[in-house]
């Protein structure tokens, strides 16, 4: 069982003409009839100079958003069920998703609180509208399960946000890399750039199937910079997925740090570390 | 387990200000994960009115049972806002349309929130719960009759005066005991008018079962006046609380097609009272 007291919605929108939504996005969480979470997200807001408008908000083409809310009361994420989660869209400008993800923070125990994925869906091949003539008002997100330590990773997905604060962003590429058993499985560099105020998707391909297991035991996450743009994120959040393509059943958290506190990244050294390790979830 | 072909939404609207709305309403019923169905409905009735639409075959059949607390959703297209009261979802078997059985599966009653996509006015949707359907004996404490009145008169009376503004009359007998007599006149809502649809909830004089109802009993429709009417749909049900939401809701009887007859107490223009097939088991 998990208490689940933090939520994040993090969604990719099509890339392709209109797909982008100035609207809001309605997030619904049900147990057994009642409603334990209500939330509209504005999952991407504009500063200036980038476009759209001063203070928009919304999801431009191809643009991912990211973004927590807090839930009214802690609740079970045993009780969910494939009926329990719904995503919509408050208004008429209609909004296409490519994927879209609900992760949850689990209440501490006698450990920080656990990060896990709750629902998703990949390739929505659905719009998303509050006009009847182009889209649906609301879609289901589907169950994941969050696995185990032993479960086969396929494939990982990053999702990334910089928050708004100045000179936060940078133009540098970054890098990826997990080790497990001592081998790299992966070894993924992105290569654009990494904007404030924004979220970003991937999913990278592995080397070779691992568990989280194996990267515990003679492994290790590195998150790195490839130049001298000092860059200071503010959520990372690494998940390993069982399948390696369409939707998966489990959804491994590897590393989880929602609020980014192991300082700046850059190869200059005067600015910043040029890699830093992710702690490993357990 | 039921197959539900044909699915019937009927609410009632809070009788509050702006209650009312003329924005499309969105239902979803949700199957493990899968939507069996996302459909609108073009409600557009006043604070204080009711609603009652349905009748058409489904795409995609779904097994009743299958439904959770968590599988329906209604919401709202616009941003008029919109307030219901009571909501309430129902459907039928194919095989069973002329058998006057209606499942019912999905109610609320009570509510207080505005729905709209203005997330300033309220949610844009809010969950219907599950509701039992109940057996002969469960015990009867109100009866729920939904009905909807003509648009046209057809026949030789094409956009005739399918509305009425005498009383109309329902009587339930279990065995030979009177357990209902309600008159309808006059209400918050526009009763029995052509084109409209009404929603009325009345309490038993004593509580009884639909098997009370069936062992020589009878429920009864009267008209008290001779301003003939022709109803459309209508559709009864027992409720098994005094008041509140119910946990059970028993079919007593379903008429989804009324059929030719108007009702009058002018016999020359139609049956003074009628006699409603009882649901059977």
């Amino acid at each position: 069982m998990a208490t689940i007291e933090d939520l994040w919605l993090a969604a990719l929108t099509k890339d392709e003409d209109d797909a982008g939504s100035k609207n809001r996005f309605n997030l619904t969480v049900n147990i057994d009839g009642a409603d334990v979470f209500r939330h509209d997200f504005l999952l991407g807001w504009n500063l200036p100079g980038q476009g759209q408008g001063q203070g928009a908000s919304g999801l431009r083409d191809g643009q991912a958003g990211l973004e927590e809310a807090k839930p009214p009361a802690p609740f079970d994420s045993d009780k969910l069920t494939n009926s329990s989660v719904r995503l919509g869209l408050r208004g008429d400008d209609a909004w296409a998703p490519k994927h879209a993800m609900v992760i949850g923070r689990a209440q501490a125990d006698f450990t920080p609180g656990r990060i896990l994925a709750l629902a998703m869906e990949t390739e929505i091949d659905r719009w998303l509208s509050a006009d009847s003539d182009e889209g649906r008002l609301t879609m289901p997100v589907r169950r994941v399960g969050a696995g185990t330590s032993t479960t086969i990773i396929r494939r990982v997905l990053l999702l990334v946000y910089t928050d708004r604060a100045s000179d936060v962003d940078t133009e540098s590429d970054i890098k990826l890399q997990i080790a497990a058993s001592g081998q790299l499985m992966l070894d993924q560099k992105i290569t654009h750039d990494f904007r404030r105020v924004r979220a970003y998707w991937h999913f990278l391909e592995v080397e070779r199937p691992f568990t989280r297991a194996d990267v515990a035991s003679k492994g290790s996450i590195h998150l790195s910079i490839l130049g001298t743009d000092a860059w200071l994120p503010m959520t990372v959040f690494v998940f390993g997925l069982d399948t390696e393509e369409g939707r998966p059943g489990e959804v491994v958290t590897l590393s989880a740090v929602p609020k980014w506190d192991l300082g700046w990244l850059s190869t200059d050294p005067s600015e910043g570390a040029p890699s830093v390790p992710l702690p490993i979830s357990n | 387990m039921s197959t539900i072909d044909v699915l019937w939404l009927a609410h009632l609207n809070r009788n509050v200000d702006d209650a009312g709305s003329d924005s499309t309403i969105n239902l979803t019923i949700n199957v493990d994960g899968e939507d069996v169905l996302d459909k609108d409905f073009g409600s557009n009735v006043g604070d204080g009115e009711a609603y009652l639409n349905g009748g058409a075959q489904l795409d995609a059949p779904f097994d009743s049972a299958a439904l959770t607390n968590a599988s329906v959703r209604i919401g709202i297209r616009g941003d008029d806002a919109w307030s219901p009261g009571d909501v309430l979802l129902f459907g039928h078997s194919l095989a069973e349309f002329n058998s006057h059985v209606a499942v019912p599966l999905a109610m609320e009653s009570g509510l207080t929130e505005f729905l709209s996509t203005d997330p300033s006015e309220g949610p844009l949707t809010v969950p219907l719960r599950r509701i039992d359907p109940g057996t002969s004996s469960t015990v009867i404490r109100r009866v729920l009759l939904l009905v909807h009145t003509q648009w046209s008169g057809g026949g030789l009376f094409p956009g005739g005066d399918t509305g009425t503004d005498s009383a109309i009359q329902l009587e339930v007998f279990a065995g030979e005991n009177l357990v209902l007599r309600e008159e309808i006149d006059d209400t918050s809502q526009s009763d029995l008018e052509r084109g409209t649809s009404n929603w009325y909830v009345m309490d038993t004089l004593v509580p009884f079962t639909r098997g009370e109802v069936q062992a020589g009993g009878r429920i009864v429709l009267s008209i008290l006046g001779g301003d003939a009417w022709k109803p459309m749909v209508l559709f009864v049900f027992g409720l098994d609380t005094a008041s509140g939401r119910p946990n059970q809701l028993v079919s007593l009887a379903s008429r989804p097609v009324w059929g030719p007859r108007w009702m009058s107490s002018d016999t020359g223009e139609g049956d003074p009272s009628v006699d409603l097939e009882i649901t059977p088991g």
